[in-house]
């Protein structure tokens, strides 16, 4: 199926444009979602969702298939496998940026979406409207934790040592701590964030631990029909 | 196929199973009548590592209370106990109604009210009732307990305000007045199947044409039930007629989002919503409009 988002940043289109460099930090801005490490060309990431009782552990990997410099194109390619054994998806996602003025960068995602295994039987109606909300989650997230900070890239930087990886958005007891902030980020490095906390607050503000790629909807009310 | 492995929890009290979900919080379901969570598991779409029955708890629970200008109906009612209440049928007679649109008589002897709003089925009659009657959520966790507005419970497709923490304890709907008239209405393939479109209507009519009070949720035409306050307006503005419900039918159009699958498409759900505002009117207050 194919998904269109859109959403615009405050940034420049040459400072968003560098995030697809900088996925470790990206990723985790997308609600459930979280970055693994990289092997070569190939970006490992995993997504927890949980809609209702149905609480779903997408591992897979991102990568690259085409980074078009010159008009501010990707495309990637996602495949994630549900550890369950609910399913399994595949994405190819296209991104354009463009610049609604120096400071502002429209960005349009497009995405054919195939699903598998039991998800992709009742996957339906609901994955466009999870999939804004997801866009929703991550354009805020992306904004107070990543472009924010790097606003202030001058400012003093607060230490980052030891950051744990970020927690699972669906384990119920991540709540942030009321001193976390998100990290200043020091010229010239790169600094791991912790955005749990950050993800944590604005996503149980939001829609609580749901938070998703994929989907159950309305063919699971079709399913349980089929049960009568 | 057969479940995953879990474990089962019968607690006894409402302290003792709010304990167990705060221990276990997202790896814990709670089973009521089990008729929304079953099939889930049955399917292992859910597996819950750990499965907290509230069947051994007694006390408010269990009961349909009429308190005041307030109806409850407790976490272990099930359909059936509904539809039979005549406390029920005096204090709110929509909800019987309902729930004859749901499922089979089997599934109703089980299944609970609500489990049905807590599972927040995009397509399920009752979230839309709660919205329209503006009915309040009682929820209580180790934490303490909290009331949340119906409007404030239903955040998305299968998703609530409920924390996994949290055991809706009660529904409270607000006794209704005696000149309300109610009607619901859906497009189902199969009797007692998931509809793929459904309104719902309370009025209250006045003198002639004039309405005093109406409310208007739709389900199944949209990610999340809704409540439609502008279509409401215009027709307690206008009064009933053919103009007012024309224009009622605008702003529901305007309001839903639906979804196209291989039932019907967003074009057939959108005309067919409109229709069954017409006919939920007309229905509900027993005269075509002038």
């Amino acid at each position: 199926m194919k998904l269109t988002n859109r959403f615009v940043v405050d940034a420049s289109r040459e400072q968003v444009w560098a995030l697809f460099d900088e996925l470790d930090r990206v990723v985790p801005c997308m609600p459930g979602a979280s970055y693994l490490g990289c092997e070569g060309q190939e970006h490992r990431v995993a997504m927890k969702v949980k809609i209702g009782a149905i609480l779903s552990d997408f591992q897979g990997t991102v990568s690259f298939v085409e980074k078009d410099e010159a008009d501010r194109v990707t495309v990637m390619r996602g495949m994630a496998k549900d550890t369950g054994g609910k399913g399994s998806a595949a994405a190819l996602i296209e991104t354009r940026l463009s610049a609604l003025s120096p400071h502002q960068t429209q960005v349009d995602v497009s995405t054919d979406l195939n699903m598998a295994g039991r998800l992709a039987q009742f996957g339906g109606p609901i994955v466009a409207d999870i999939a804004q909300r997801l866009v929703q989650q991550f354009t805020a997230n992306l904004h107070e934790a990543v472009l924010a900070p790097q606003a202030q890239a001058h400012a003093a930087a607060e230490p980052s040592a030891a950051q744990a990886p970020v927690p699972e958005a669906a384990t119920a007891a991540a709540t942030p701590a009321p001193s976390a902030t998100p990290l200043g980020r020091a010229c010239a490095e790169t600094q791991p964030l912790d955005l749990g906390a950050v993800v944590g607050q604005s996503l149980w503000k939001l829609v609580g631990p749901y938070a998703l790629v994929l989907v159950v909807g309305f063919a699971m009310g079709w399913l349980t029909a089929r049960l009568w | 196929m057969k479940p995953a492995r879990f474990a089962y929890h019968a607690p006894e009290t409402i302290e003792a199973c709010t304990q167990l979900l705060a221990e276990h919080g997202d790896d814990a379901a709670v089973i009521a009548g089990g008729q929304s969570l079953l099939p889930l598991m049955r399917f292992r779409l859910a597996q819950p590592a750990h499965v907290v029955s509230i069947r051994n708890i007694e006390g408010p629970l269990s009961r349909i209370e009429r308190s005041g200008l307030s109806l409850f109906i407790g976490a272990r009612v099930t359909y059936s106990a509904v539809q039979r209440s005549d406390e029920v049928r005096t204090a709110c007679p929509g909800l019987p109604q309902a729930i004859a649109l749901i499922a089979t008589p089997a599934v109703r002897s089980r299944g609970t009210v609500c489990g049905n709003l807590c599972q927040a089925d995009p397509a399920s009659e009752l979230p839309a009732v709660a919205l329209m009657m503006e009915a309040k959520f009682h929820l209580q966790s180790t934490g303490g307990k909290r009331v949340l507005a119906a409007a404030d419970f239903f955040l998305g497709p299968y998703m609530t305000a409920r924390r996994s923490d949290e055991l809706l304890t009660a529904v409270e709907f607000p006794v209704r007045p005696a000149e309300e008239r109610f009607a619901i209405l859906e497009i189902t393939r199969l009797r007692g199947g998931f509809p793929l479109a459904g309104l719902a209507v309370a009025a209250t009519p006045g003198p002639s044409q004039a309405l005093h009070g109406v409310a208007v949720a739709c389900f199944g035409v949209n990610p999340v039930q809704l409540r439609l306050p502008v279509a409401e307006r215009i027709l307690v503005q206008q009064g009933y007629s053919a103009s007012s419900l024309a224009a009622a039918g605008e702003a529901l159009d305007a309001a839903i989002e639906p979804h196209s699958d291989h039932f019907a498409s967003d074009n057939y759900r959108r005309s067919v919503t409109k229709t069954l505002l017409g006919r939920a009117l007309a229905q509900a207050l027993g005269a075509q409009p002038a």
